[in-house]
Order: structure tokens, then C-alpha cells, then sequence
């Protein structure tokens, strides 16, 4: 029964959700769109669930005292602070403290670790971009092909109006021939991949994320 | 014991934040000093403007604005410069966001733009801000059978039903357009898959550089009419609308920023052909 | 007769007494909308070469009981108005209405009316478009069931190639257990309805059968709330098939932040400070990939990843030690489980592969030779 019910509800849904696609009929899409709003509210409610696993694990931490205590302190006055602002202030204008706080802190904070990605990339690239084979040389060649046609100075010094286009030329023919070759393959591998998948949970053949098991 | 490290090995594994250091440099030089360079506009940049340009005059567009601050450098250039261009031609927009902090931005997007102060927008009349909707692709099917029904309010609580612009516009065909400004997921793959492909609506987007090439087979096959990836797109685009800004900006900096990469690379090889030819490389 | 089919006749065509022009309409017809939900009527229209630019048409229903329903009002241009779309009401289902398309000049003067027959909007049951979809839907369930059944006979052997990043899952709980650090599992950012997610959960359990035989603390950050019920299910589930119900840690499933790069940093800090000795990167990934790749391999952890996020597969190849790429991803957990059932529907999805790639080559031959038939066929309507 356990095993039955969860696999059942996912086999209706699952079904349900493929005949929206071949079914136009306002009572089907009636309840298919029912279907999505319990989705929505069920989502929603998750976030109690993830907000009492954040303050469980750092109550903890704070209780117990450990090193980390003070980064737990920090992370759930932050969190509290800005929930209770968002709640009973208004969030809407240059001088709302919540805004504020959004536009100085999680703004910049955001933005940072974002940035992060460039340096990421250059110190990988500096580490695994060795010419080690012939398929390798030909990854760095493609490589700097494209950052070349990439950018502006690529095109200042090799520009689209010469031979093969110049490096904007080359650039595009790297990514719009080998490349989207490739990706497609790799694609519809995994769009078949997906759907295989999708019809192991749907059929009940997996349901590990059911807590089921095999 | 551990031998001493000739100076060649040091620079084959030179820590790393070095090459941060002078990364840093690099993307902060041209920013401060004005390299100017030349800039083409590739055809899906030149695509998505002429699209938008081709829409009637006072046509309404949907604009799902999809990023949160991260994404802010490569695609608030865009957004602003696509707000420029829907406003000079009387274009009406309806707003909202599956992302949510997309919409803090995309109200400092409209104020920059001079939406309601330059070009006389009118709330609710010439454009609708419904604001954020939580359940991702759930929320974007939701639109697709009513839009109304998905936001019953907008941003600033006023019922759907009650905004004179949305009268007519329920869901995503009933649009001239659907615009994506998206930093990932959601966003322009799965307004593609969910959206476009069952409804055939008009589409272009706007991306992060490093998800651009995962949407150029949606361009090639017609898809999207239009796709600026990056800030490279955006200053493409900036360049099309007439806007120079922040994008254009940019273009140095990251010019800088790839050469130096190449030349990374290009010395790490160096240094591994050395060690090849001293019998250390691995 | 006027059951949903095009009834489409121009009963009358009144040209404006007095009008400076002599604009007309012509081929004037009113549709059941195909393939929608109902209660949705197009009314297509032609005008003639000399009607002015600035001209609207006028479109209102008139129903059974001759009341008229101003519909819209629209550029000539257009051609086209679908009753029933743009969020208004449309015409009930199974009852008669007609409708009168009025053409007028810019001040709103009339040049032409035409009225249509009478003509019932209909709900329909299948979108004929899409009628390819369901036919390779159904080849490809049809080549899925044949294998399971197969497998289920016994008579079939499954052979899989060997997927080197699975193999070494074993290896790296083997070094954590040695070296007494514990494993880290980041099933990606999406939501638990996205297959990725799904795809990860089912191999987040096999992964914690391992860790619970050997003994091994399990920590899997998550970004949604929703994924962090699930993480915890599958971990349980683990942690029991292994005949270790002790070894489950709930503090080791945590929510991080719904936020993309504050879960990035969160992960990034659980990295470096407690130094795991093995990563797995399994899911649908973004910008974050390559952060997590390069902070682990600064924490000297080995590192498994697995997507079919194209774009971030680069970035894994480059930085882990080893990437399952695509469809290895979507494999690996029936690969992992050797259960005949799941491994049979690895051979279906290769034998789907083989008929796309036929059908593939027969479109590049025949739409080279100028025959786009076969490659209409493919397209879906929306």
C-alpha cells in the first residue's frame, strides 16, 4: 500500500500531464490546470519545510557552540531580519529598508559570486588546456578561435570583411557547424535519455524518490 | 624531504590567485582607459531588433524578465535598450517574472528607461507589472491557459480583471510577442519547449553568454527569431537601438579579458612542453 | 448543415451608400477554431485592392435570438479574429451563432457588411497537429515495453558498455572510508519535477547504500525545499536497502537557499570546510558548475559530475575527473542497479536512437533532392 499509492498518484499525474499535450478539451485542461495550482500550492509550502531544516541545523550549531556557531548567528539573524522587513515593511520603493538592503547587500553579494566564474575559468583553463594529443590541440585551436571572434578586438584585428570572415567568420562556423553538430547529438541522446527515464518513474519501475525503493 | 621547485614548475602550478591578480587588472584597466574598438552586429542580434521593429505600432508584447542581480551585467544592458526600443514605437507591455528577484530590477530597468516620466507610459493602460510567480515551468504552463488566472493581482495588488490592458490578453497567443530575458532556468529553453513549440507564439530572448550556444539550434530552427547572448549581444543590441551604455561599455574589458586568457593558456603550454622536454610532464 | 465543420457563405454584402470608395470584402468565412478546447469560433476575411490603409473591420455575433456581440475591432489587415481567444468569453459550445463583419473607412463609416451562416463552436478531444508526436510517442513506448517484456522472459541478454565515471563512484566512497572524510552529493539546482533532478535522486540512492555499507557521512545540499524531502526520502531508502537504517543522518540533507548563488556559496563553504573526499556533481547545473568543479578540486576532493546540460559540460569535463555526459547520466542508475527490467530500457532508447538517425539521413537525402514531405511530417502545430 505504501509502495502503491505514491506510484499510482505519480502514474495519473504523469499521464495526465502527457495527454494535456494531444488533448485540447476545456474539461481535460480544466483539470490539468487544477492540477498545476495544487502544484503551485504545494510548492509554496514546501519553503516552511526548508525554512525549519535551515533553523533545525543552526539552532543546533548554536547550541552546541562549535566554530561555526558565529557564521549560524549570522545566517539566521540575516535570514529573520529580512523576512520580518519583507513582512511588515513595505518592499516597494528607493526607500524601502527592505529594497535597500536588497540593492547594498544581496545585489553586490550576488553579483560577486557570479563574477567569481571568470577567475574559475581562467585558473581551469590555465590548468587543463595542454596540447597533450592531437584531439587536444584541436580543442585549444577551436578554443581560441572563439574567444578571438568573440570580442571586438578579435574583429579589429582579423575583421569580418576578410578572408573567411575573420575571426567572427571563423567563430561562427566553429559554433554553428561542428559544434551545434555535436550538441545536437548530444541532445537528442539525452532527450531520449530523459524520456526513458520519465517513463521508468511514470511506469513505477523506478521509485527510489518515492521512498519505495526497487 | 621535498625537493626544491625549479622556477618552471612554480609557473606550471603557480597558484592560482595570481592569475586572479592579474585578471583583475586586466577587466579593471579598460574599464578606466577607453579602448575603442569596432563592434559588428551579427545576424541574430540584427534578427531580434528587426523583429521587434517589424511589430504594428501599439501592438502589446509579454516580457518575461527571468535574472536576479548575478545576471545583472550581461542582461539588465539588454533590457534597458529592449525598453527603448518597445517605448519609441508605442509598443504596450505587460511584465512579470518566474525568477524572484527579477522584479526589483526590472522596476529600476523602467524608472532608468523614463517609461511613465519620458515617454508618457500610462500603468495599466500602456504597460502591467504583475510581478513574481513562484512554480517555475509549473507557473509558465499555468499562463498558458490564463494569464489572469495565474496572477490574479498585479505587482501593486490591483485584480487582474479590473486592468483595462489586459482586457483582450489572456494568454500567450493572444500577444504579438513574447519577449525572454533569462539568465537560466526558467527560461529560454523551457519557454521553448513549454510555450513556444505548442503555441507557435512569436519569440526572441535574451541570454547569459554561457547559455547563448545552447540556444542557437531554437534560432536556426526558427524558434526564436531573434537571440542576443551575452554582453556581447546587448552591446550589439545597444548599438542597433542607438543607446550606447553599459554593455558597450564592457566590450573592452572583456576583449582584454579573452586575450589574456589566450595568453594563459597559450604560456601554461609553454611551460608544459618544457617539462615535456625535460622528462617531467605528466 | 452546421455541425463544427466550415460553413462559410457571404449571405449579403452591402456597400455604403454614398461612400467615396468601393472597398468590399469578400471570401468571408467563420470556422470552428481547430483543435482547441471549445467555444472558439475564426473569422477570416479577404478586402479588396482599393481598400484604404487606415480601414478597420468591425466584428460583432449575432445568436440565435438576434442579439449582437460587438467582438472586436481591428486593422483590415489583419484578415483574421478568433472569437473566444484574448481572455474574452467565445460563443457556448453546440449553439448556432452567425456574425457580421462590418468594413469602415477611418471615421468609423461603414463600406461593406457581410454576414455569415450560422456556424457551432465544438470542443475536440485530439489536436490532429500533433498527431506525429503521439505516433513516435508510441513507437518509442511500444520498443520500451517490448524490451521490458523481454528482460521480464529472461531470454534476452543486456549488454552495457562499461561508463568509467560509475565505476568510479565505488572508488571514491572507497577513498572517503580510507581517509575517513565524508561524501558529497549536489543533486543540481532544479526543482525535483525537473527529470535531471529525478535522474540524480535515483542515483543519490545507490550512492547511499555505498556510503551507509561503508560507514561513510552522506551531506547533500540541497537548493529547493521540495528536493530536500525528496533527498532525504531516497537517503532513508538508501541507508535501509543496505541493511543500515542507522547509518541515515538527517542533519547531513540540508536546505541551503532557493537563491542560486547563495546555494553556490553555501556549497562552496561545506567544501572547503569539511574538505569531503569525494564530490558528485549530478543534475542539471548552470554557472554554478564550474564554481563547485574548481572549489573541489582546490579541496583536493576527487570529483564525479553527470548532466545533460550541454553548456556546462565543458566546464566538468575540464575541471572533475570524471563526467557522465547526456544520456550516460540518464543510464548510470539503471547501469548502477544491473536490474534487467531498467537496463532493457537503455537497449529501447538505442533502438529509438537508430530509427532517428535513419529518419535523420532520409531527410537530409530527400530534402536535398527537393521533397520537404517527409520533413512537414516532423512539424508540430501549435
Amino acid at each position: 500500500m505504501k509502495r502503491a499509492v505514491p506510484w499510482l498518484l505519480t502514474f495519473v499525474a504523469g499521464a495526465l500531464m502527457i495527454n494535456d499535450f494531444f488533448v485540447p478539451h476545456r474539461t481535460h485542461a480544466a483539470i490539468t490546470q487544477e492540477l498545476q495550482q495544487w502544484g503551485l500550492i504545494v510548492v509554496a509550502f514546501t519553503y516552511v519545510l526548508g525554512m525549519a531544516n535551515v533553523f533545525d541545523l543552526h539552532f543546533k550549531k548554536i547550541r552546541r557552540g562549535s566554530s561555526e556557531a558565529l557564521y549560524s548567528i549570522v545566517l539566521v539573524g540575516s535570514m529573520l531580519g529580512m523576512a520580518a522587513l519583507g513582512i511588515f515593511h513595505d518592499h516597494q520603493g528607493e526607500h524601502s529598508p527592505f529594497i535597500w538592503l536588497y540593492n547594498t547587500v544581496y545585489d553586490p553579494l550576488s553579483a560577486t559570486m557570479f563574477a567569481l566564474l571568470a577567475f574559475f575559468i581562467t585558473s581551469a583553463a590555465y590548468r587543463a588546456f595542454r596540447a597533450r594529443s592531437t584531439e587536444a590541440v584541436l580543442l585549444l585551436s577551436a578554443a581560441i578561435l572563439v574567444m578571438l571572434g568573440q570580442v571586438p578586438v578579435g574583429a579589429a584585428i582579423w575583421g569580418p570583411d576578410s578572408f573567411l570572415g575573420g575571426f567572427p567568420g571563423l567563430k561562427d562556423w566553429i559554433m554553428d557547424v561542428p559544434n551545434l553538430a555535436g550538441k545536437r547529438a548530444i541532445l537528442m541522446g539525452a532527450a531520449l535519455g530523459a524520456i526513458s527515464t520519465g517513463i521508468r518513474v511514470i511506469l513505477g519501475l523506478e521509485r527510489a524518490h518515492l521512498g519505495g525503493g526497487k | 624531504m621535498t625537493a626544491r621547485r625549479s622556477w618552471r614548475e612554480r609557473l606550471e602550478f603557480i597558484d592560482r590567485r595570481w592569475l586572479f591578480l592579474i585578471l583583475a587588472f586586466a577587466i579593471v584597466l579598460p574599464l578606466v582607459v577607453d579602448l575603442p574598438l569596432p563592434l559588428y552586429v551579427s545576424p541574430m542580434v540584427q534578427d531580434l531588433y528587426d523583429a521587434i521593429e517589424d511589430l504594428p505600432d501599439g501592438s502589446t508584447v509579454l516580457i518575461s524578465a527571468d535574472y536576479d542581480p548575478s545576471g545583472k551585467p550581461e542582461l539588465e544592458p539588454f533590457h534597458l535598450a529592449l525598453i527603448h526600443q518597445l517605448a519609441e514605437k508605442k509598443v504596450k507591455m505587460v511584465m512579470y517574472s518566474l525568477w524572484p528577484a527579477a522584479t526589483p530590477i526590472t522596476e529600476a530597468v523602467l524608472a532608468e528607461a523614463g517609461l511613465t516620466t519620458d515617454y508618457g507610459y500610462r500603468k495599466d493602460v500602456d504597460y502591467v507589472l504583475l510581478g513574481y510567480k513562484e512554480g517555475q515551468q509549473i507557473a509558465m504552463r499555468s499562463i498558458q491557459k490564463s494569464l489572469k488566472g495565474t496572477f490574479p493581482v498585479d505587482r501593486d495588488g490591483t485584480p487582474s480583471n479590473e486592468i483595462p490592458l489586459l482586457q483582450h490578453y489572456d494568454t500567450y497567443t493572444d500577444f504579438a510577442m513574447l519577449i525572454n530575458v533569462s539568465a537560466g532556468s526558467p527560461g529560454v529553453k523551457e519557454y521553448v519547449q513549454n510555450v513556444q513549440s505548442i503555441t507557435g507564439v512569436p519569440m526572441v530572448a535574451a541570454c547569459t553568454a554561457v547559455s547563448g550556444p545552447d540556444y542557437v539550434p531554437y534560432y536556426k530552427a526558427g524558434q526564436l527569431l531573434g537571440l542576443a547572448a551575452g554582453m556581447k549581444g546587448a552591446a550589439e543590441y545597444e548599438k542597433l537601438v542607438g543607446r550606447p551604455g553599459l554593455a558597450m561599455a564592457g566590450m573592452s574589458a572583456q576583449s582584454a579579458s579573452h586575450i589574456l586568457l589566450i595568453a594563459f593558456i597559450v604560456f601554461g603550454n609553454v611551460m608544459y612542453f618544457l617539462a615535456r622536454r625535460s622528462g617531467g610532464a605528466r | 448543415m452546421i455541425r463544427g465543420a466550415a460553413v462559410a457563405a457571404a449571405c449579403s454584402v452591402l456597400v455604403a451608400a454614398g461612400s467615396a470608395t468601393a472597398a468590399s470584402l469578400s471570401d468571408v468565412t467563420a470556422k470552428d477554431t481547430p483543435n482547441d478546447g471549445g467555444r472558439s469560433v475564426t473569422v477570416t476575411w479577404e478586402t479588396s485592392a482599393d481598400t484604404p490603409a487606415d480601414a478597420s473591420v468591425r466584428l460583432e455575433r449575432v445568436d440565435a435570438s438576434g442579439v449582437v456581440t460587438e467582438i472586436a475591432v481591428v486593422p483590415a489587415s489583419q484578415a483574421h479574429v478568433v472569437d473566444g481567444s484574448s481572455g474574452q468569453e467565445g460563443p457556448p459550445d453546440r449553439t448556432p451563432v452567425s456574425y457580421q463583419v462590418t468594413l469602415e473607412d477611418a471615421s468609423g463609416a461603414s463600406l461593406a457588411v457581410v454576414s455569415t451562416d450560422p456556424i457551432m463552436a465544438l470542443p475536440q478531444f485530439f489536436h490532429r497537429g500533433r498527431l506525429n508526436v503521439l505516433v513516435m510517442l508510441g513507437v518509442f513506448t511500444g520498443l520500451l515495453f517490448y524490451n521490458i517484456w523481454r528482460a521480464n522472459q529472461g531470454t534476452s541478454h543486456f549488454y552495457i558498455r562499461r561508463l568509467a565515471p560509475v565505476d568510479a563512484m565505488d572508488e571514491a566512497i572507497g577513498r572517503a572510508t580510507e581517509m575517513g572524510r565524508p561524501v558529497l552529493y549536489v543533486p543540481g539546482i532544479e526543482e525535483v519535477q525537473d527529470i535531471q533532478t529525478i535522474a540524480a535522486m535515483l542515483i543519490l540512492e545507490r550512492v547511499a547504500e555505498k556510503t551507509a555499507n561503508y560507514e561513510v557521512p552522506l551531506t547533500v545540499p540541497t537548493r529547493t525545499p521540495f528536493v530536500l524531502a525528496v533527498a532525504d526520502e531516497v537517503v532513508r531508502t538508501g541507508c535501509t536497502a543496505a541493511g543500515r537504517p542507522d547509518a541515515y543522518r538527517p542533519d547531513g540533507i540540508r536546505y541551503i537557499s532557493n537563491e542560486q548563488f547563495a546555494y553556490c556559496a553555501g556549497v562552496n563553504g561545506i567544501i572547503l570546510r569539511d574538505r569531503p573526499a569525494a564530490n558528485f556533481y549530478l543534475g542539471r547545473f548552470f554557472a554554478e558548475s564550474l564554481i563547485f568543479a574548481e572549489t573541489g578540486f582546490a579541496a583536493g576532493s576527487i570529483q564525479i559530475a553527470g548532466t545533460a546540460e550541454v553548456t556546462q559540460l565543458p566546464f566538468f569535463i575540464a575541471a572533475c575527473d570524471y563526467t557522465l555526459i547526456g544520456e550516460e547520466f540518464f543510464a548510470a542508475s539503471a547501469y548502477l542497479s544491473r536490474d534487467p527490467s531498467l537496463l532493457s530500457t537503455l537497449r529501447a532508447a538505442d533502438w529509438a536512437k537508430v530509427i532517428l538517425v535513419l529518419a535523420l539521413l532520409t531527410g537530409a537525402v530527400l530534402e536535398s533532392l527537393g521533397m520537404s514531405a517527409f520533413r512537414d511530417w516532423f512539424s508540430v502545430a501549435g
